[in-house]
């Protein structure tokens, strides 16, 4: 075969060719990854390793900073309907969590174990190191006044996400433009058919847990009020346990590193950024 | 899917704006309350990345979770109201003939194109390189870009949570029509993406027509 054969790389068949290709590959990854190898991490972490921890009373905040190579627990000890949390690169905080590159760079909605929290700027904020639950929402986001007064009343005035992270953002010297889309923990949003959101009964367990590996350093936002989608008529007020612990350093075969092409190109952008 | 085909009688003669916005490039511009903009997709299959922002306070903006929580579905359409980052309704879709637009991923990037497509494609243009420019003729910056409307663009949520850029389901003419609730600007980036289907492979033109309340 001499030159002229091979496809010209600026025409639509060829991206499209391409484009295909990384569809399938993505898609056999993610069906693989349905019977994930399980965590590493303990269920249990031992006090020495924990830095920091914290029962967050339902309805709370709280913001940390967390040093890359620590990790994040959430553990749903109360089985609460939603802890949503915001990151942002400690460093320079203009890039921030960003859902909708989650998604798309991951072909899935269906964020949990091994998958990456990603910023604006095609690199790795977080890692999933853990996860117990697999059933988290990326589309629908956390509580507002509106949305807590359509579910519980126009006069109940419960505490709501959008303005505990205007408050756990102020007090990382960041303002209500630092405060995006979120993603939201223990929120089992799915969607039918027609793109109605559907809320998976049954998929908050109690002592449910995941950790959130810093890949760079971050201002992380927790905000532990319940899902605008939650079914619950009521406002229940259940705290949820946040711990920063000292977590094992990624091994150079680390799952959540090596997984999928995207994420091997990912690291080769947050970590040629971080050595610099 | 539950797409929800509503036509518009309104002539684009009588429009107080009409302007053709050139393959892979921005506009802006602001809408009255009252006053109602169509885009049109010339050719079809060409999303168009869409933000808005209060004219009066930049700081309040469209938020798609906000706006898909409200409506508990996971697409724009036909009666869609576009909610801001303060629950206000900034605008309201009347008129789609195509049924359904995403909101759930995003512009592309450069940077998140290395990512998605490899290392060799950070130096093609993007709706994000759009989105800086043209914010920063408004004193806005990449701090602003939040996640935006992708008007035409046809990206499936399945219920297993699979989410993909699919082909475009806009044929040439189609449009959309929104009336502004309240003063506000609007910011579009005519996507330059040609290594997904969001615009058939091939970024074309769009119309872009302002009518008075």
């Amino acid at each position: 075969m001499n030159a002229s054969d091979s496809p010209r790389k600026d025409t639509p068949e060829f991206h499209r060719a391409r484009y295909l290709e990384l569809k399938a590959q993505a898609k056999a990854a993610n069906s693989r990854r349905v019977t994930a190898r399980r965590s590493e991490n303990p269920r249990e972490i031992p006090q020495e390793l924990i830095m920091v921890q914290d029962l967050i009373p339902g309805g709370w905040y709280r913001s940390h900073r967390l040093p890359r190579g620590n990790s994040l627990r959430i553990a749903n000890e109360f089985a609460t309907h939603g802890v949503s949390v915001l990151l942002w690169n400690a460093a320079d905080p203009s890039e921030r969590y960003n859902p909708a590159d989650t998604v798309k760079v991951q072909w899935t909605a269906r964020i949990g174990p091994g998958k990456l929290l990603f910023s604006d700027m095609g690199r790795v904020l977080a890692s999933i190191t853990a996860d117990t639950c697999g059933m988290h929402d990326c589309i629908a986001g956390g509580s507002t006044p509106e949305s807590n007064a359509r579910k519980y009343g126009a006069d109940s005035h419960h505490r709501n996400t959008r303005d505990n992270f205007l408050l756990a953002a102020g007090k990382q010297g960041l303002g209500p433009r630092d405060v995006g889309p979120c993603i939201t923990f223990f929120a089992p949003v799915t969607t039918d058919s027609a793109g109605r959101f559907v809320w998976r009964y049954g998929a908050i367990r109690l002592g449910d847990y995941v950790d959130l590996r810093a890949e760079m350093d971050l201002l992380v936002a927790l905000s532990n009020c319940p899902h605008p989608l939650s079914p619950e008529a009521n406002f229940e007020a259940r705290p949820v346990r946040a711990m920063l612990w000292r977590s094992p350093p990624a091994a150079a075969d680390d799952f959540c590193r090596t997984a999928t092409e995207e994420a091997v190109r990912a690291f080769e952008n947050t970590d040629a950024v971080l050595a610099s | 899917m539950g797409a929800k085909i509503v036509t518009s009688s309104r002539d684009p003669d009588t429009a107080v704006f009409d302007r053709i916005v050139a393959a892979r490039t921005p506009w802006s511009g602001m809408l009255r309350s009252g006053q109602v903009l169509s885009i049109v997709d010339l050719e079809g299959q060409q999303a168009v990345d869409t933000l808005f922002y209060a004219a009066d306070d930049f700081a309040e903006r469209y938020c798609a979770q906000a706006t898909l929580a409200a409506q508990g579905s996971a697409y724009i359409g036909a009666g869609t109201l576009i909610l801001s980052n303060r629950g206000r309704t900034m605008l309201t879709m009347l008129a789609d003939t195509v049924g359904e637009h995403d909101t759930s991923a995003g512009a592309c990037s450069c940077e998140a194109n290395t990512v998605r497509f490899g290392h060799h494609t950070r130096y093609m243009h993007a709706c994000r390189e759009n989105f800086v420019v043209e914010l920063a003729k408004h004193g806005m910056t990449k701090r602003d870009v939040v996640s935006n409307i992708n008007f035409f663009m046809n990206v499936p949520i399945l219920p297993d949570g699979e989410l993909a850029i699919v082909d475009g389901a806009s044929k040439p003419g189609d449009y959309v029509e929104l009336k502004a609730e309240m003063d506000v600007l609007c910011v579009i980036s005519n996507c330059p993406q040609v290594n997904n289907p969001c615009n058939g492979f091939n970024p074309t033109p769009v119309r872009v027509l302002i009518w008075d309340a």
